[in-house]
């Protein structure tokens, strides 16, 4: 017998929601579908899980509130992905702190922070790897965070970022060299 | 190029710390049953409509609040006033007239008796004051005269008795 959840296609669901009578279902199989992604990535971005969660609620209105809005010329979850990291940001502007790159000091502090957080069991290697991400420049830390851990592809990321192909691997690539020169320097 | 070449060759060419870690548990948590306990989009919907009018309601509420709270100020304070209104008179009567000089108090009381006496009469026709203590004090006493004769000695005894000095001194009042 076949899941709606999973066989259903993207085109499928988005129809469902935009067919009277079905919109229930619709929108709830677009949550039971991307809400761990979409929680995760912006959970990299603010770290605390009662930030993620307030900026996944309002990520979620948001999305419900202007899906019709949504023509299908991209993927949905790029679609998805891309309102998700702007809820992230302006969250994380609204409190003051850099958007996506952490001041020195506030990074070397991050271990510190995560360590006392409840919701982070991560081992000594784990916080070296979140503190090295955190020094990383805003758009650097985006797109280590979508391609390392996502596997995004760079087309997908290019339509989200509105950034070229060829200007995320360069992005891509200088995270990578400053996370190990991080990594060397601290170990 | 195959996207699953392009990520393989990526994977790599990554730094041995990048390579172990990659694919390893972040070590994030979330509570449990966190994800099954997300509101479905009624809740979403509903909030997206209210939203302005829940910012408002809070808006309204505080507004609500603070007057509610301006009136209990102002009518503590009003009450407060009336209590020292009803407490200052008489201290302020109290301390008049003991600032009033005695001389000034007396003058008053003469003025005004003529003023009363003169209210008295004006209201009371003669012989039917209320007070009869008042017609009492307000009529003359009858006191006998003496016969003239009595009266002219008694004054020619005085004026033997008068020196030109007392004269003086009298003609000089």
């Amino acid at each position: 017998m076949k899941t709606p959840e999973k066989d259903i296609s993207d085109e499928e669901l988005l129809t469902l929601m935009r067919t009277e009578g079905s919109e229930a279902a619709g929108y709830n199989l677009l949550l039971a579908r991307y809400r761990h992604r979409l929680y995760w990535q912006i959970r990299r971005l603010v770290y605390d899980h009662e930030d993620a969660s307030d900026v996944l609620q309002n990520c979620l209105i948001r999305v419900f509130r202007s899906l019709s809005e949504f023509e299908g010329r991209s993927k949905l979850y790029t679609w998805l992905c891309r309102i998700a990291l702007n809820e992230a940001i302006s969250f994380l502007n609204k409190k003051k702190q850099p958007a996506l790159s952490l001041l020195e000091e506030e990074a070397a502090q991050l271990r510190e922070r995560l360590r006392a957080d409840p919701y982070f069991e991560g081992d000594e290697v784990q916080l070296l790897l979140q503190e090295a991400i955190a020094r990383l420049p805003e758009k650097q830390r985006i797109v280590f965070n979508l391609r390392y851990f996502e596997d995004m592809s760079y087309a997908d990321m290019a339509l989200v970022l509105d950034t070229s192909e060829g200007a995320l691997k360069a992005s891509y690539h200088h995270a990578v060299k400053k996370i190990e020169s991080f990594v060397k320097a601290s170990q | 190029m195959d996207p699953s070449n392009e990520f393989r060759e990526e994977l790599e060419g990554l730094p041995p710390f990048l390579r172990q870690m990659k694919g390893r548990d972040e070590g994030f948590r979330v509570p449990p049953g966190y994800f099954e306990a997300l509101p479905g989009q009624e809740a979403f919907r509903t909030p997206v409509r209210m939203a302005w009018l829940a910012r408002y309601q809070r808006s309204l509420r505080a507004i609500a609040a603070a007057l509610a709270l301006l009136l209990i100020s102002a009518a503590a304070y009003w009450h407060w006033q009336q209590l020292m209104a009803q407490e200052a008179v008489p201290a302020l009567a109290e301390v008049s007239l003991a600032e009033i000089p005695e001389a000034d108090i007396h003058a008053y009381i003469v003025d005004n008796i003529g003023d009363f006496e003169g209210e008295i009469a004006a209201v009371f026709p003669p012989g039917q004051l209320a007070d009869p203590s008042v017609a009492r004090e307000s009529t003359t006493p009858d006191i006998p005269l003496p016969a003239a004769a009595e009266l002219e000695d008694y004054l020619l005894d005085r004026l033997e008795d008068l020196e030109t000095s007392d004269l003086e001194a009298l003609l000089d009042q």
